[in-house]
C-alpha cells in the first residue's frame, strides 16, 4: 500500500470511525524506533538473554532454514509494523504445534504448527500482528518489571532462566513438553503475559493488520478455527488445552476480536487472491513434512478436522487427500478401508499428488491380494519417486506380486 | 564421559542393583535370545528406560539405548505407559512399511521428537525370518539430532523389534557395528 494511502487510511481510523460501530481507541507504540536498552537494567538483561535465545534458535536442528520463507514472513511483518521493519528477524522452527513469540529484541519464532493451521495471509498477519503488540508494547519488560517486585530477576538469569521470560509468545506452553525447549516452555508458562497484556495485544494485532489493509475479520477467524479444531478432537490433554489454559476465554476473545474487526471498518486493499498465491508460494514445498509431523502426532480427530478444512480451502489438494487417507487408515486401526482407498485415489487426481499415495494403494491392494494393481502403483511409485529410501523394500513387494500363483 | 566414570556415577546415584552389566555371549531379552561379544552394554533397570522397555545401554541412555520390544500382539502399543491411548497400535496384517511409520509415530511420541529423515527400509532375515531394517533420524526436545537403527519381523502374529538409537554426531557411528551385529544375528523362539 501506497504511503498516502496508509496516511489516509490512519486518519480514517484515527478520526473518522465507521458511523455504526463505537470509535476504534487506536494503541500507539512504547519501543522507540531503532531502539537498544542500555546493558546492566532490567531491558538490558532482557535483551542480553534474548539474544541468547535468537543464537540457539538459529543453530536449533530444528530450524527451517529457507531464505526465501523468512522473507516472506518478515515481509508481513514490515507491512503491519514499516517503522521497526529493521529490527525485525523471523527463524521458522519444525514443530508441529500452533505457536508464534516474540523476544523484546525482535526476534520471532514462527512454529511449522502454526503455518499449516493458516488459511491465508490476512490470518497469518492476524498471528504475526498480535506478537508484535507484545513488542511494541514492550510487554516482556513490564513483565520483567513486575517479577523483579517478587523475586531477583538477576538470580533468573543466573541460573538461565531469563530466556524464558525473553520468550513468551502466542502460546508459550501450547506443546506439553514439546518443541523448541520443553523446559522453556514449561518456564514460559511460568512466566506468561497477563490476561491484560493479552487482549492488548490482540487489539493492537487487528489494528495494525487493518491498517496494513487485512480483512480484520481474519483475526478472529483464526481463533475460531483453533476452538473449532479442539471440539473435533475430542481429546482432552493435548498441546491445545494448554493454549487455552494459559490465553484468554477463547469465546469472549472471538467476540471481542470480532467487535474490533466491526469498528475498523473494511478497508482491505491487499488482494486476497494475491496473498493466498503468496502464501502458498512460500509455505508450500514444505508442506509435505509439514503434514507428516502431524501425522506422527497420532491424533486422528484433531488431523481430520484440519486436513478437511484445507481440503476446503482447496489447499494443496493432492498432498492433503493423501494425509486424510492416511489419517482415515490410521483411525480405522490400520484395516483397510473403502475412505482411505478413495482419499489415496483423488489425490491421484491433482497435479501435486505425492508419490506416496501410489504407494499406499500398491500396500492396500497387496494385502487385498489383488496383485496387478499393486505391482502397477508400486512401479508408479519408484518411477515418480526414483531415490526412495525404501526402494529395496518396494523390490521385494513387487518380487511378491510376481511370485503368487 | 568415559565409561568408568559413567558406572560409577550410577553406581553413587542409583545403587549397584539396579544396573547390571550384561555378560558376554547368549543373553535371553524379552522373546530375543542375543550374542553379545564385548562386554560393553548394561541392562537398564525398566524404571530408567524409555516406555519400560527391556533396554540396554553403553554409556547411558540418553547417550545410547538398545531397547527390544517383543511380543507385541494385534491391537496393543509398542511402549508400556499410563497414557496408552496416546500411543498407535500394531496390527498383525502389517507391512514393513507400516512397522517402519508405527516406529516413527512411536518414537515422536515417546521423546518428544520430531522425524527430520524418513531414511531407509531394507528387507532383512531375522531368525530365519522375513523381516526389515529401518534407519531413520530425529531431533528430541534437548535439540539433538538422533539416529536409530531398527531391525525387526513379524512371527506368528506378534511384532518382534530392536531398536538402537543415539546421538548422530560420535555415539551413533561409535557402537552402531556392535549393536547391527547383535540385532541382525538375533533369534527367536
Ligand atoms: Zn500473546
Amino acid at each position: 500500500m501506497s504511503t498516502w494511502r496508509r496516511a489516509a487510511l490512519a486518519m480514517l481510523i484515527g478520526l473518522c470511525p465507521a458511523t455504526a460501530a463505537p470509535a476504534f481507541d487506536a494503541l500507539s507504540p512504547s519501543l522507540p524506533t531503532n531502539y537498544s536498552p542500555p546493558d546492566g537494567d532490567t531491558e538490558g538483561g532482557l535483551w542480553m538473554a534474548s539474544r541468547q535465545a535468537e543464537e540457539e534458535i538459529a543453530h536449533s536442528p530444528r530450524r527451517i532454514a529457507d531464505a526465501a520463507l523468512e522473507t516472506y514472513l518478515r515481509d508481513i511483518l514490515c507491512r503491519l509494523a514499516p517503522e521497526y521493519c529493521s529490527q525485525i528477524r523471523v527463524y521458522v522452527v519444525r514443530t508441529p504445534y500452533f505457536n508464534a513469540s516474540m523476544m523484546p529484541n525482535g526476534a520471532m519464532q514462527v512454529w511449522s504448527g502454526l503455518l499449516i493451521r493458516m488459511r491465508d495471509e490476512a490470518q497469518l498477519a492476524a498471528v504475526l500482528g498480535h506478537e508484535i503488540g507484545h513488542f511494541l508494547r514492550r510487554h516482556s519488560l513490564e513483565r520483567a518489571r513486575d517479577l523483579e517486585t517478587k523475586t531477583s530477576l538477576l538470580t533468573l538469569f543466573t541460573l538461565g532462566l531469563g530466556g524464558a521470560v525473553a520468550a513468551g509468545g502466542v502460546a508459550p506452553a501450547v506443546a506439553q513438553g514439546a518443541s523448541g525447549g520443553a523446559q522453556l516452555a514449561a518456564l514460559g508458562s511460568l512466566f506468561a503475559f497477563s490476561r491484560d497484556h493479552e487482549a492488548q495485544a490482540d487489539k493492537y494485532g487487528v489494528q495494525l493488520m487493518a491498517k496494513a489493509g487485512y480483512d480484520p475479520a481474519q483475526a478472529a477467524a483464526v481463533w475460531r478455527n483453533l476452538v473449532d479444531e479442539q471440539n473435533a478432537s475430542g481429546e482432552k490433554q493435548d498441546g491445545s488445552s494448554y493454549f487455552f489454559a494459559t490465553h484468554p476465554d477463547p469465546a469472549s476473545r472471538l467476540e471481542t476480536l470480532g467487535g474490533y474487526a466491526r469498528e475498523l471498518g473494511g478497508q482491505q486493499t491487499i488482494d486476497a487472491g494475491q496473498a493466498h498465491a503468496r502464501y502458498f508460494a512460500a509455505v508450500g514445498a514444505h508442506l509435505p513434512g509439514f503434514f507428516a509431523d502431524e501425522l506422527h502426532l497420532s491424533q486422528p480427530g484433531r488431523s481430520e478436522h484440519l486436513f478437511k478444512q484445507l481440503l476446503d480451502a482447496k489447499f494443496a489438494p493432492g498432498v492433503v487427500n493423501y494425509c486424510l487417507g492416511e489419517v482415515s487408515r490410521k483411525r480405522d486401526g490400520g484395516k483397510l478401508s473403502d475412505a482411505a482407498l478413495a482419499y489415496y485415489q483423488a489425490a491421484l487426481g491433482y497435479p501435486d499428488a505425492p508419490p506416496e499415495a501410489h504407494r499406499a494403494i500398491g500396500l492396500w491392494k497387496l494385502k487385498a491380494k489383488q496383485l496387478d494393481e499393486a505391482r502397477q502403483h508400486f512401479t508408479a511409485y519408484l518411477e515418480q519417486a526414483p531415490q526412495a529410501g525404501d526402494r529395496d523394500m518396494i523390490d521385494y513387494y513387487l518380487g511378491l506380486t510376481e511370485k503368487a500363483p | 564421559m568415559s565409561r568408568v566414570v559413567f558406572i560409577l556415577a550410577l553406581l553413587l546415584l542409583t545403587g549397584c542393583e539396579q544396573y547390571q552389566q550384561v555378560k558376554s555371549g547368549r543373553n535371553e531379552v524379552g522373546s530375543f535370545s542375543v550374542t553379545t561379544e564385548a562386554p560393553i552394554w548394561n541392562s537398564v533397570p525398566s524404571g530408567h528406560s524409555p516406555g519400560s522397555l527391556p533396554t540396554w545401554t553403553v554409556d547411558g541412555v540418553t547417550l545410547n539405548s538398545l531397547s527390544f520390544v517383543s511380543g507385541i500382539k494385534d491391537g496393543s502399543p509398542l511402549v508400556t505407559v499410563h497414557d496408552k491411548s496416546k500411543y498407535p497400535v500394531f496390527h498383525s496384517d502389517m507391512l514393513p512399511n507400516e512397522i517402519a511409520e508405527l516406529v516413527q509415530s512411536t518414537v515422536a511420541r515417546l521423546f518428544t521428537a520430531t522425524i527430520s529423515r524418513t531414511g531407509e527400509l531394507k528387507p532383512l532375515t531375522i531368525s530365519g525370518q522375513p523381516g526389515f531394517e529401518l534407519e531413520f533420524e530425529f531431533v528430541t526436545d534437548d535439540e539433538v539430532i538422533r539416529r536409530a537403527f531398527v531391525g525387526g519381523t513379524v512371527k506368528n502374529g506378534e511384532l518382534q523389534v530392536v531398536v538402537f538409537q543415539a546421538p548422530r554426531m560420535h555415539y551413533f557411528e561409535k557402537d552402531f557395528g556392535h549393536a547391527r551385529d547383535l540385532i541382525v544375528s538375533a533369534k527367536l523362539p
